[in-house]
Parts: C-alpha cells; structure tokens; sequence
C-alpha cells in the first residue's frame, strides 16, 4: 500500500480576479521509500501540491475536492474537529524548503530550531534537545556539530543552512520527505553534495521523497518515477527511464528536449514557442 | 471563525490607531481632565501633591495621555512587522515541523517582530525626553518642559542652556540604551552579520 497518496486533489483560491482553480484533479501515489520527482514550469502548481499535503495552503486557498491519504488516513478531516491532522506535521510527513536563509528564524540557534517541534512534543529538556541536535547535525555530515548548534543561522553558510533545515525535517522521522526545489539555491558543488544527503537519507532510511524541482538532472539522479504537472494537473506519471526514454505527452517530451546540452544548440528550445 | 475574530481585532485596532494619531497630545489630555477629572472624579484634574504617593498618583493622567498619543505609530508599525513575519517563509517552516501554533507565533513571530518595536520605541521615548512639555502645561505639572518655558519667557540663558545640555544627554543615553537591547534580541547586531 502506498504510505502517501493524494486522490483526485483540487485547491481553489480566491484572488482580485475571482475564483481561480490551482490545482485541478491531482493525484500522486508515493510508496514507502519511493523517491519520486515532480516536474513542471513555474506556476504548475507543484508547491502547492506540497503545501497543500501538510495542510499548510496560502490565506484565500481551500481544498475543494480529492483526499489526501498518509498510511491509509485522510489526514484532510482525521484531525479534531474533521479538520486537517496537524500532528501529521514533522512525525509523518516533513518539508525542506527552496531556500534556507529565509526558511530559518534569524534570531534562534540552529540547534534549537532543528529540535523545538520534538522537544515541545515530548517535553524534551534543554540539555536533551541540544544533544539530539548535535546527533541530527552529525547525521547529515556537518562537521563540529556542538559548536555550529551554537549558531545562528547567518553565521553559516548556505549549504550548512540547508543541511540545518534537512535535520530539523527528519528531527522526528518523517516516512515522507518533501522537497520543494531544495538546492535551488545553492551552488553546484554544495547541490551535489546535498543530493548525495538526500540519496543517503532515502536509501539508509527508507525515506520517501517526493522532490519538486524544474532540474530534470537532479530528477535523473535522484529520483526512480515521475510526475510531470502543467497549469495545475498531472500530465504524465510513470517510470523515470520510461517517461525519459519513450514520453507520452507533448508537454513532457517539449519539457525534456528544453534541457540545454553542451553539445547542442541551445536556439530550438521547444518551450520557448509558447511563451512567444 | 478565528480569522473572522482576527480580522475584526485589526479594525478595531487600525480605527483606535488612527482616530488617536489624529488627535494633538493637549486635546487628548483635556478630554481626560474632563473624563476621568472632572465628571467621574477619579483623579486629580492637575499638579503635583505634595509626597510621592501623590506625585505617582498626579502622573496617572499625563502618562495615559501621552502614551495614548505615541502608541498608534507604534501600533502600526507592530501590527505590519507582525504580519510580515506570520506570512514569513521561517514561520512556514516552524508549522511544518509540527510546533504548535502558540509556540510558533511566540518564537518565531513575535521574536522578529519585536526587532522593529524595539527601535521605534527608542526614537519614541527619545522624542518624549522633550516632548512632554505640552502634556506638562496642560495638567500643570511643575516638570522640567514647563521650566525650560518659563526660561525661555525670562531670557534665563544660563537654565535654557543647562535644560538643553540635560535633554540632550537624556536622548543620548535613551539612544544608547535602545542600541544595547537591540543588540540583546537581535544576535546579527551582536555578533555582525
């Protein structure tokens, strides 16, 4: 059984222009362990797929239709109330967000930031929750883990800050990973070495990811299926080799022949017609 | 229904905010002479007394009125530092780990937000080393603004001068102060970002 799935999900949000459909009958099936890529242009609605599976919408957004399910549960009404289950937050289903100088508080040590949720949880002392933080830190390979949980988070660099917000999401073990653009932020070298942790994390730990990004080369390496959203929608899920090799939609085969390759012109990009 | 209540606290705050800035400190103390002095009797409608106990129980008003007429700005620029940081992507982040909303808004929100109150409450209280003087006439209190005036109407240069070299150590020292607890809540000022 697939530990998360999101079945037929529409988000409506009200903006100055009226009523707007985000997303439009989205449906993901992720099994346990699985790391699966979501691809799409700016705008598709890939974010707020992921928002919307921690119960985490903009103001002026709401789920019209579909559920989501973790471990068979429609976490959309099995909270008190019939409300979304916020205890699913952090213990089942954890985010990594695009950039982490902005996604960290700036006036909190790291260390505290990465266990805060599970020290309040479980009522953790301060000793306590600064050494599961250290432990945390060391996990995903920063160096001197006791010092840097001193830390602000200006004082670190951005791929520390990003391994920093990888550690706060697993800090209470998540089956389900989200990430939203990750290493976008991040230079290539630091990216690579990010992907490695995110390899290692899934692999080891039996993780499932489902990892936003417009870089189909971190899908590549990554990630064994795919989904590929346009204007809201899921336009093509399959296999990666598959969806690589041998794509169904237009959209999807415009969007892979959109990479740029050395060896290429760059002058034909197929997506770019569209736009004009 | 929660955001229905929030929504109709901000009116209510925004409304008070701007109906209070738009009144001079004297009028507000008058009304308050006239409110709590005169028709209820509460307390003193001016002067001084003549032990401690009465001196504190004399500033009641006066410090009602000047703190009504400095809080909008302060109120303002409060309630957006902490819309800014409710919508910031950290406290997206803080709810996604599954922290509780309470300790979110308190660690997250309000800790950040608190930043810029600190500082416009430093240029406020710097600006109120001097500004009371109005305040003082109105509920005739024997203060230091009301001594710098009758000065001033004497030609007494020697206490001008001295009031003057007094408020401006004052609004130094509340300046500095105001640096010292920016650098206590804001650890990028302390260790230089």
């Amino acid at each position: 059984m697939p530990i998360l799935e999101v079945d037929s999900l529409t988000v409506d949000i009200d903006g100055e222009a009226g009523r707007r459909r985000i997303l439009d009958d989205v449906s993901i099936s992720l099994e346990a362990g699985e790391p699966m890529g979501l691809v799409g242009e700016s705008g598709s609605g890939k974010s707020m797929t992921l928002r919307s599976i921690l119960g985490m919408l903009p103001p002026g957004a709401s789920v019209v239709g579909g559920e989501i399910r973790f471990d068979g549960r429609n976490i959309l009404t099995s909270g008190p109330g019939g409300r979304f289950d916020q205890r699913i937050r952090g213990t089942g289903i954890s985010m990594v967000f695009q950039e982490p100088a902005i996604a960290l508080n700036p006036v909190m040590k790291v260390g505290r930031q990465i266990t805060d949720a599970i020290a309040e949880r479980r009522g953790l002392s301060k000793k306590q929750a600064h050494d599961l933080a250290v432990e945390l830190m060391d996990s995903v390979g920063i160096t001197d883990p006791d010092r840097r949980a001193r830390h602000y988070p200006f004082q670190l660099s951005g791929g520390m800050r990003q391994r920093v917000m990888i550690a706060a999401a697993l800090a209470q073990e998540p089956r389900v990973l989200l990430c939203d653009e990750p290493t976008t932020a991040l230079d290539v070298t630091i990216q690579a070495q990010v992907l490695d942790l995110f390899r290692t994390m899934h692999q080891d730990e039996g993780l499932g990811l489902l990892y936003v990004t417009h870089d189909l080369a971190v899908v590549a390496q990554l990630c064994s299926s795919i989904s590929v959203m346009k204007d809201g929608q899921i336009v093509e899920h399959g296999v990666l080799q598959e969806v690589f090799d041998d794509p169904q939609e237009e959209y999807t085969r415009r969007l892979l022949t959109a990479t740029p390759r050395i060896d290429e012109g760059v002058d034909d990009v197929g997506l770019a017609e569209e736009t004009r | 229904m929660a955001a229905k209540r929030s929504a109709a606290s901000a009116i209510v705050s925004r409304v008070f905010a701007a109906t209070v800035q738009g009144m001079p400190a004297f009028f507000v103390g008058t009304l308050l002479i006239l409110l709590l002095g005169v028709n209820l009797g509460i307390f003193p409608v001016g002067g001084y007394g003549s032990n401690f106990g009465e001196h504190l129980y004399s500033l009641v008003l006066p410090g009602l009125a000047v703190a009504l007429t400095t809080c909008p700005v302060l109120i303002r620029s409060l309630t957006a530092a902490l819309n800014d940081s409710m919508s910031a992507e950290y406290t997206n982040f803080a709810l996604s780990k599954g922290l509780s909303r309470k300790r979110t808004v308190i660690d997250y929100a309000f800790r950040n937000a608190g930043i810029t109150g600190v500082s416009i409450l430093g240029i406020q209280v710097g600006h109120l080393v001097g500004g009371a003087l109005v305040v003082e006439n109105v509920f005739a209190i024997p203060g230091v603004g009301s001594l710098l005036m009758e000065a001033v109407l004497a030609r007494d240069y020697d206490v001008v001068q001295a009031l003057t070299v007094i408020f401006g150590v004052l609004v130094v020292l509340v300046y500095l102060l105001t640096d010292v607890v920016y650098s206590i809540v804001d650890p990028r000022v302390r260790l230089g970002a």
